[in-house]
């Protein structure tokens, strides 16, 4: 039941209009329930994994905090990782690592015929794991009490605008405001309407159309020659964020229409000028996750190799982040060059370029767009490791891109490709420009009326006329 | 003859051209009458006259009258909206005329099959309407045409390959209604236990598309706006396996394999249940408005025959076959009687040349008097 079907349409009203007209109490359990209803409605059988998840996360919480033995709260802090990446490891990784392991096995001449499982891997497990340990982290480092009561923390969990893609929200933010009465305001609710709007727009207008241009070139077998590969890795760029994006706008504008006050996940990442500017825009609870509980952690423990402790710390971090987005060695690579290019911004960062030039108003303008347009190249990059299916195909792409000017032919669906490119993201950047200038998501909503009334028709009849409704999945909830 | 955009206004008429004035004067009133109260009217009632007023200034100038429509028909080929879409637009722009069918004894009514079966040039006195991949669900859409412009003879070319689909609401398009009055059928439809289970995960999504479409005439006719970005984009078919663009229908000139697995892979038995109580509404239909149906048995490219098809075309005409027992406006006349097209006939999988088209109509005009008492 994705955010963009008719299906979930009818869901979401059923279950508002009972929210409305309940206490806070029987909020909670409505929640509760529609939640399982909605997880459900993809295989009941996962309901069984994530209170599995849920119930052992919960004991240990309280047994970690109800303890003074520092061994015993290891213990079960050990218990809940375990567990929790257990489930994890097997559903997503367990015939990657059989693959492997026969591929490995057949590199040294040897020959076994290993099982690989026919395992359907649970929506939106690698999102509510990383929620689950970062809950037992806080309680063992006590930077939060644990919950009380198991029906809060379940909601907490498994709470359905945030199931399926996230943002990774910390307990610390979250249950507090299920534990407690919340206030539901007219302007509240307006805004939760428009964010559900705008994502419903990103997804739908943009990214569902851009992935008719993505979708030909990266899942043909025949070459494409490299503006055609530059146009899909352009649009794929777009297409992946504004699938995102997308959907962490519905879900915070669903979160807001009941109350909740949803993080903002992603804050403009494309006018981002290097690689630690983008990761603190692109994915925010993500990057904050592994921030938190992986980064820190191991560069703290080699602090002593100085700065080869950091690369060391980001390069690790990453290749885990690029793991978890995917059972695939394209993703690791993927992981392994965010790593590399944040790693080289590190070492230069403070060599910064002065030219007298650019205390010239218009040409630091003109230079901040050039590096904006410079890290955009370099993000794409990055993408194509992401969307191609193999190693063979990136090397495919790469070879065609590093003959570009040689390259380069511009024919009539180069020029299709460019002209969908440019129509179903003209607005997007126009909007975002706005937004971005005046740092405010919600500058649309503060416009003069007869500018809302224009934007928001336009807006509006762009996303009827030329969305696609065909309930295309969300990229990010095949993670 | 007086023209307007190349709009003969003499030839304007009929319940659609008065729902266009209609319409045309309810906004010109609102508008009037907004102006002269807006300093009465709270600032919140006065924003959302105001969206009303944009919406229907812009579903006036972009859908509800025929100039656009001529626009669209004449700017919009089968390459940028698909071969349906392209007949969409017709039907869209003639419906603002006093006469949509021709005034004739015979109408003949199917899919692109029927343009080539009953081509122009060999009938007398018939019209012959056709639209890509037609089917009952598009003939019900067309009845209310037929309740002002009265054919004594309505002639139908029914095979598996019309009735062995599920009912695609896209030909609802082209009802005068918007096909309101259709949605009592569909409950009946939907009783049937293996059209049910094979299709019961439609039916949400069918529904809430037709409500859709009822509520937001922007969608559609959403083919139209994107028929002109494709015109822009140069689209043409030579780009498809690339670009992936999806139009409404398969042109002729797909390869035979494909059009012949598509007859054969594509086609179940039970879309055919509730086919056939679509085409005993139409029937009834014609009943009531005095109108005699003429079906004819169809047929495809007999190297598309397989074992599967067989047994379709047999619950085909045994379907059939039980409406005559109700419908005494109804004859069918069975292939058998008819001539039997062979593969030289075909041009594809459905469309027969010319000659075959004849050596049929001679057949045709042989058994006519045996089963229609004139």
């Amino acid at each position: 039941m994705p955010f963009n079907s008719f299906q979930f349409v009818a869901f979401f009203f059923i279950v508002y209009c009972f929210y409305l007209l309940s206490s806070h109490k029987w909020q909670n359990r409505l929640l509760l329930a529609a939640s399982c209803f909605f997880y459900g409605s993809w295989d009941w059988r996962f309901l069984f994994l994530i209170f599995t998840s849920i119930t052992i996360d919960y004991f240990c919480g309280l047994k970690i905090h109800g303890s003074d033995d520092e061994n015993v709260k290891k213990r079960f802090l050990i218990l809940s990782i375990l567990v929790n990446l257990s489930i994890l490891g097997f559903f997503k990784y367990f015939n990657f690592f059989i693959s492997n392991f026969t591929g490995l096995i057949d590199y040294f001449g040897l020959s076994i015929q290993p099982r690989t499982l026919n395992i359907v891997l649970p929506v939106g497990i690698s999102f509510y794991t990383l929620k689950t340990l970062s809950y037992t982290f806080d309680v063992y480092t006590d930077k939060i009490k644990p919950a009380r009561s198991y029906s809060d923390y379940a909601l907490f969990v498994i709470f359905f605008p945030l199931l399926l893609a996230g943002p990774i929200m910390r307990a610390g933010e979250l249950l507090p405001q299920i534990s407690s009465k919340r206030k539901l305001r007219l302007d509240e609710i307006g805004e939760g309407c428009y964010f559900i709007f705008w994502g419903l727009f990103q997804k739908i207008f943009i990214a569902d159309n851009l992935a008719k241009v993505v979708d030909p070139v990266f899942n043909s077998s025949a070459p494409y020659d490299c503006t055609k590969i530059i146009l899909a890795l352009y649009a794929f760029a777009f297409q992946i964020y504004c699938d995102f994006a997308g959907y962490s706008n519905m879900a915070r504008g669903l979160g807001k229409c009941m109350g909740f006050d949803i993080m903002v996940n992603f804050n403009f990442p494309y006018f981002s000028t290097n690689p630690q500017e983008f990761w603190a825009r692109w994915h925010i609870s993500l990057s904050a996750w592994f921030r938190d509980y992986l980064y820190i952690p191991i560069s703290f423990s080699k602090r002593e190799w100085g700065k080869w402790g950091v690369i060391f710390a980001l390069m690790i971090t990453f290749i885990i982040c690029g793991v978890w987005h995917g059972a695939a060695w394209t993703f690791v690579l993927w992981g392994a060059y965010q790593g590399f290019l944040l790693v080289i911004y590190q070492l230069f960062k403070t060599a910064p370029i002065k030219m007298p030039i650019l205390e010239n108003a218009f040409f630091k303008k003109i230079w901040y767009f050039s590096r904006m347009f410079f890290f955009f190249q370099l993000i794409s990059i990055g993408w194509l490791f992401f969307r191609v299916k193999s190693f063979s195909q990136a090397l495919q792409m790469l070879r065609s891109l590093a003959g570009f000017l040689s390259n380069l032919q511009f024919d009539l669906l180069s020029r299709a490709m460019l002209i969908d490119l440019v129509f179903f993201t003209i607005v997007l950047v126009i909007v975002e420009y706005f937004q971005h200038a005046r740092k405010d998501l919600t500058i649309l909503l503060k416009a003069p009326f007869p500018v809302k009334l224009f934007v928001f028709m336009a807006l509006f009849y762009l996303l009827v006329i030329f969305g696609e409704f065909g309930t295309k999945e969300f990229i990010y909830s095949q993670f | 003859m007086l023209r307007i955009f190349g709009v003969e206004f003499s030839h304007l008429g009929g319940k659609y051209f008065i729902h266009f004035i209609s319409f045309f004067a309810a906004v010109v009133i609102l508008v009037c009458l907004f102006f002269f109260s807006r300093k009465q009217l709270r600032s919140s009632l006065q924003k959302g006259i105001s969206v009303l007023i944009v919406v229907m200034v812009l579903r006036l100038f972009l859908l509800y009258n025929p100039f656009i429509w001529r626009f669209y028909k004449n700017s919009l080929t089968e390459k940028e909206v698909g071969w349906l879409n392209r007949d969409v637009l017709r039907i869209e722009y003639y419906k603002y005329f006093r006469y949509f069918f021709c005034l004739s004894k015979y109408c003949i009514l199917g899919s692109s099959q029927v343009g080539y079966v009953f081509p122009p040039g060999l009938l007398g006195d018939a019209q012959v309407f056709t639209m890509s991949g037609l089917s009952p669900l598009g003939y019900l859409g067309l009845k209310d045409y037929f309740r002002f412009d009265r054919p004594e003879y309505i002639v139908l070319f029914i095979s598996d390959l019309d009735m062995a689909r599920f009912p695609d609401q896209a030909y609802l398009r082209t009802s005068l209604t918007g096909g309101f009055d259709l949605l009592k059928i569909f409950p009946r439809i939907f009783e049937n236990k293996a059209f049910r289970e094979k299709y019961s995960t439609k039916k949400l999504d069918f529904f809430a598309r037709f409500i859709f479409a009822q509520i937001f005439p922007e969608w559609k006719f959403s083919f139209v706006f994107k028929g002109f970005l494709n015109k822009l984009k140069g689209y043409n078919y030579e780009l498809k396996e690339v670009t992936n663009i999806e139009l409404a229908d398969v042109p002729a000139e797909v390869s035979l394999k494909e059009q012949l697995k598509n007859l054969t892979e594509n086609h179940f038995e039970e879309p055919i249940p509730a086919n056939l109580i679509l085409l005993e509404e139409f029937v009834s239909f014609c009943y009531l408005n005095k109108i005699k149906v003429i079906i004819l048995e169809g047929q495809y490219n007999p190297l598309a025959y397989t074992e599967k098809n067989m047994q379709l075309e047999k619950s085909v005409r045994n379907g059939i076959t039980k409406l005559l027992l109700s419908y005494p406006n109804l004859v069918y006349i069975p292939r058998e009687k008819l001539y039997q097209f062979t593969e030289s006939d075909y041009l594809g999988g459905y469309h027969v040349n010319f000659q075959a088209a004849q050596r049929f109509l001679i057949s045709f005009a042989g058994v006519y008097s045996d089963y229609c008492k004139d």
